[in-house]
């Protein structure tokens, strides 16, 4: 055969291969129960009742037109106000009415909007049986550990077909992460400053004691942990004493707590941290434990514990992130309230770090 | 019908009756006097089978109906509905009066004369017409032994006349067996073959009326003299107090 | 039981409450009960009409029509209104024919499981089930032996020597039923915040939201042997209500029929705790109701009761699932219906004298 019939047919041939598979689209995928999905192409009418399952979807999907429904807490939470809200406007006109309590489905609700797929979580055995008791498809979240949130963007990306948005954000936080990791194994692992999430103070203190949260990626420790698989503990101030740790982060979900609170509180005032003046808000990519870009946390913990050179560039790489992710160019007012700037003005060194 | 032997009875710990011995023979009619408090009710309970003794024997040669004294009702029961629970006798655990045993009820309130309390409220009859669905309760479980309960207590002359008329009449047509407690001697004069008087738990006279009824032994029944008593122009007698006023210590 | 006069009370009723036809009123309440559940069957958010129901319904039996409404329609009527409305159906009437029993038995109309601290004991063996990782019907056994248990307590609190005392009874019982609560509310405090405490909690607050043919089977378990062996009694409760010596006198095996209504009444409630959780009130007001209207008769007031109670709940449940755009649990509506109607039966209880008390 001369060359160029052999480079034709060459050409003809992968094209057979790869434009049918380009045109099928078909996706067949394992969800977190084990349960074989096939989708002959990406679903167009899909309902979410995972709170955090519309963000990741329309992050991988880059639009939102296939989601045709939500859980009420979505909306609520998530797209009523806020950055969400202001970065994807079109989030708030998704039907909410999927779920009401809890995670519970509305199933008559949910049948209305005739979902190829439903997304659910896989805690509950009676989440998901009168789904799949009317013929809908299901796919299953696990709940809620480092490894499952990285599933969600993979599961994600096997559903909408875009396994090339899924690898993207996916390597954005491995990068990071890579990158935050090197520094921090230069750190002296005997002297790592102690860090206490606190996200009550009232009558009685509540720390995080076992979260999902790798905070040896940010090269600090926490002093609650007790591996009893409890997230939250209770304690009283002189256990808070007894810890007395060099940094108190505020979680991002209390939004009713601000560093400010603690500079204020007598009660408080002897702790180290409070003295220093290094009580941080954490910022609004941590709201919800499932976003893609939650992996920010580990770098503006580790930059808060250990300096600037921690997150280098931090305003720029959040920027990155978020165009990234949403699609979304964020303006410096935004970026500035993301970082919550306002509420730890007050805090150490704070505009220093981030400006 | 009735043979009790050495019969020791204890009731929440307390011995009631000791050492009781009682015969009775079918188609006669006991009555039981006593005062307040010594152990009438606990007999009868014993007799009913609703208290077992502590020791002796005891034996009831048939079916005991059981007339209770006058009580209410919790739920708005017509009396038809009280006098047929005495079938429960007749019918299984998981019985229910059939066509039969409401004729069998009808039939024993025909014979009493209360056909028409048939359908009103129990707790609105008055008391002489609840005494009489209770008779009519007790007969509809077609017992030969019938047991009252000072039934004669609650009630007006009138309705007294009527039972006593009607526990005759029972002994009579019917070959019943009766038990019935009073305080009035009277009323054993009237209509009783047999008396017990229950001075105490362990002390009691027992016989045939005619000779166990006396006033000596009333009087020591009662700690206060009773005498004879004839009723002008008729063959009849009683015996009746002869109150005092005595006994209770008041100020000087 | 006090000693009456021999006047009549004034206050008593001189007929025995049988303001209707008594022969009448069971089939005219069970046709009631059908329609009501047809009826039930067309609520909800797709549009269904009574002939639309009646003849998918139908079609399972035998076609009568070709079919002409859609596949998702039918998905609907079977599988997501049918089962809980069946369920709803079956709880009314347990509840219902085992508060006409307690009441009977302990000769108190002011009695329901709820009251004699068995629905708090029946939840926290539920409860306790969840967080042990039961479910079905282990979960039913556990929730039924702590039943059991509680109505135990209560009968050792309140009965000395062999008499009971009413009024001790449902003090007891609110003893109970606290100490119970208070039990659960440990529990959740144990209980991983992430998948037990939300299930737990999701489960005590009552709602047959999900109710699948599986759950109906369990409640049905529960439910229809229970209330068969009620109903089997019926003539017994009568006498029972008599008092437990004059019972006794009568040839009545009171220790035997006590222990049954207990045993199903408990079987009653664990069954509707598992498939709902906690329903209360509506033992308690419904027998009220039937009395009403059958009077106290209980070979016809507890069928009455049952079928009173069916059609009451599922009404009920019709609301809780169409009032607001949230799902109300179904413990609260029956509370807030409940409540006042037993205040005005217990002003009019009083007004009448009261109820004859041990």
């Amino acid at each position: 055969m001369s060359s160029r019939l052999k480079a034709l047919s060459a050409l003809a041939l992968s094209l057979s291969i790869v434009l049918p598979a380009a045109l099928h689209a078909e996706s067949s995928f394992l969800d977190h129960r084990g349960k074989k999905i096939t989708f002959e192409k990406p679903p167009e009418r899909v309902v979410t009742i995972v709170r955090s399952a519309p963000i990741i979807y329309r992050a991988i999907d880059e639009k939102a037109d296939n989601i045709v429904g939500q859980n009420k807490d979505s909306l609520t939470r998530y797209f009523t106000k806020g950055i969400y809200a202001e970065m994807l406007p079109e989030m708030a006109k998704i039907n909410a009415s999927a779920a009401q309590d809890g995670f519970v489905p509305n199933v008559e609700a949910i049948l209305a909007q005739k979902p190829d797929a439903v997304m659910q979580w896989t805690h509950e055995d009676k989440l998901i049986e009168p789904l799949e008791r009317v013929g809908l498809t299901v796919v299953g979240w696990q709940c809620c550990t480092e490894q499952d949130r990285l599933d969600y963007i993979k599961l994600t990306g096997f559903m909408t077909g875009r396994n090339d948005r899924a690898q993207a954000i996916l390597k954005a936080q491995s990068d990071t992460l890579k990158a935050l990791g090197d520094k921090v194994s230069k750190l002296d692992k005997s002297a790592l400053p102690t860090v206490l999430h606190i996200d009550k103070v009232a009558d009685q203190i509540q720390v995080i004691a076992n979260g999902s949260q790798d905070l040896s990626l940010s090269g600090v420790i926490n002093p609650a942990a007790d591996g009893s698989g409890e997230w939250w503990r209770t304690i009283d101030f002189e256990q808070l004493l007894v810890w007395n740790p060099d940094i108190i982060i505020i979680p991002a979900y209390a939004t009713d707590l601000s560093p400010e609170d603690f500079f204020k509180n007598p009660v408080l005032a002897s702790l180290k941290a409070v003295k220093e003046k290094r009580v941080y808000k954490q910022p609004v990519f941590a709201r919800t434990p499932d976003a893609p870009e939650i992996f920010l946390t580990s770098e503006w913990l580790a930059a808060v514990a250990h300096g600037a050179d921690y997150a280098p560039d931090f305003k720029k790489q959040i920027l990155d992130v978020y165009q990234l992710i949403y699609g979304a160019k964020l303006t410096d007012e935004q970026v500035k309230s993301i970082l919550e700037s306002g509420s730890n003005a007050p805090a150490d060194k704070y505009v220093e770090l981030f400006g | 019908m009735i043979e009790a032997n050495d019969l020791t009875v204890e009731r929440g710990g307390a011995t009631i009756l000791s050492n009781y011995n009682l015969t009775l023979e079918r188609g006669r009619i006991l009555a039981v006097l006593g005062a307040n408090g010594v152990g009438k009710t606990t007999l009868i309970n014993t007799l009913i089978g609703v208290i077992k003794p502590k020791s002796g024997r005891l034996s009831v040669g048939g079916q005991v109906g059981f007339v209770p004294q006058l009580f209410e009702v919790p739920f708005a029961y017509s009396a038809l509905d009280i006098a047929l629970m005495g079938r429960a006798r007749h019918l299984g655990l998981f019985g229910a009066p059939g066509k039969r045993d409401y004729e069998i009820v009808r039939r024993y309130f025909h014979m009493l004369g209360i056909d028409r309390l048939e359908p009103q409220a129990f707790n609105s009859l008055s008391g002489g017409q609840r005494q009489l669905v209770m008779i009519a309760q007790a007969l509809a479980s077609e017992c030969e032994l019938l047991v009252l309960d000072e039934p004669c207590a609650a009630l007006d002359y009138k309705n007294q006349d009527k039972v006593l008329g009607l526990l005759a009449h029972l002994r009579d047509m019917h070959g019943m067996t009766i038990v019935f407690s009073t305080h009035m001697p009277q009323h054993a004069v009237e209509i009783a073959s047999d008396v017990l008087l229950m001075t105490s738990g362990s002390k009691y006279v027992c016989g045939p009326t005619a000779e166990a009824l006396s006033a000596e032994n009333l009087s020591d029944l009662y700690d206060l003299p009773i005498a004879r008593a004839d009723f002008d122009g008729l063959a009849k007698h009683t015996y009746a107090p002869v109150f005092r006023h005595e006994g209770a210590r008041f100020d000087a | 039981m006090s000693n009456s006069s021999a006047e009549p009370r004034v206050n008593a009723p001189s007929w025995a409450g049988r303001k209707l036809a008594s022969v009448s009123v069971l089939p005219l309440l069970i046709a009631l009960l059908v329609l009501a559940i047809l009826y039930s069957v067309t609520i909800g958010r797709y549009d269904l009409s009574l002939r639309d129901v009646f003849y998918i319904l139908i079609d399972n039996i035998h076609p009568v029509v070709t079919p002409y409404w859609e596949s998702v329609q039918e998905v609907v009527v079977e599988q997501v209104r049918l089962p809980r409305i069946i369920a709803a159906v079956i709880i009314g009437f347990g509840l219902s024919i085992s508060g006409a029993a307690l009441q009977g038995l302990f000769r108190n109309p002011l009695v329901d499981p709820g009251i004699i601290g068995v629905t708090a004991g029946a939840g926290f063996g539920g409860t306790l089930a969840i967080l042990l990782g039961l479910q079905g019907y282990f979960l039913l056994t556990l929730a039924f032996l702590f039943g059991i248990g509680s109505i135990l307590l209560v009968k050792l609190l309140s009965t000395v020597r062999g008499r009971t005392s009413m009024l001790t009874l449902v003090l007891a019982g609110v003893v109970i039923s606290a100490f119970f609560s208070a039990a659960i509310s440990i529990a959740k405090l144990l209980a991983d915040p992430f998948q037990k405490l939300p299930a737990i909690t999701y489960w005590l607050m009552g709602s047959i939201a999900s109710s699948s043919y599986a759950d109906v089977l369990l409640v049905a378990v529960a439910v229809v042997p229970s209330s068969i062996a009620i109903y089997l009694l019926r003539f017994q409760i009568n006498i029972m209500s008599l008092g437990e010596e004059k019972a006794r006198a009568l040839g009545v095996r009171v220790v035997l029929v006590q222990w049954i209504i207990l045993l199903a009444s408990a079987l009653i409630s664990a069954g509707v705790v598992a498939t709902s959780g906690i329903i209360g009130w509506v033992g308690l007001v419904i027998p009220h109701v039937a009395r009403a209207l059958v009077g106290a008769d209980h070979q016809r007031l507890l069928p009455v009761s049952g079928v009173l109670g069916a059609i009451y709940l599922l009404m009920v449940d019709n609301l809780a699932r169409t009032m607001t755009t949230a799902e109300i649990p179904l413990g609260i509506i029956t509370a807030l219906i409940g409540v006042p109607v037993f205040a005005v039966i217990l002003r009019r209880l009083h007004a009448r004298g009261g109820w004859s008390s041990d």
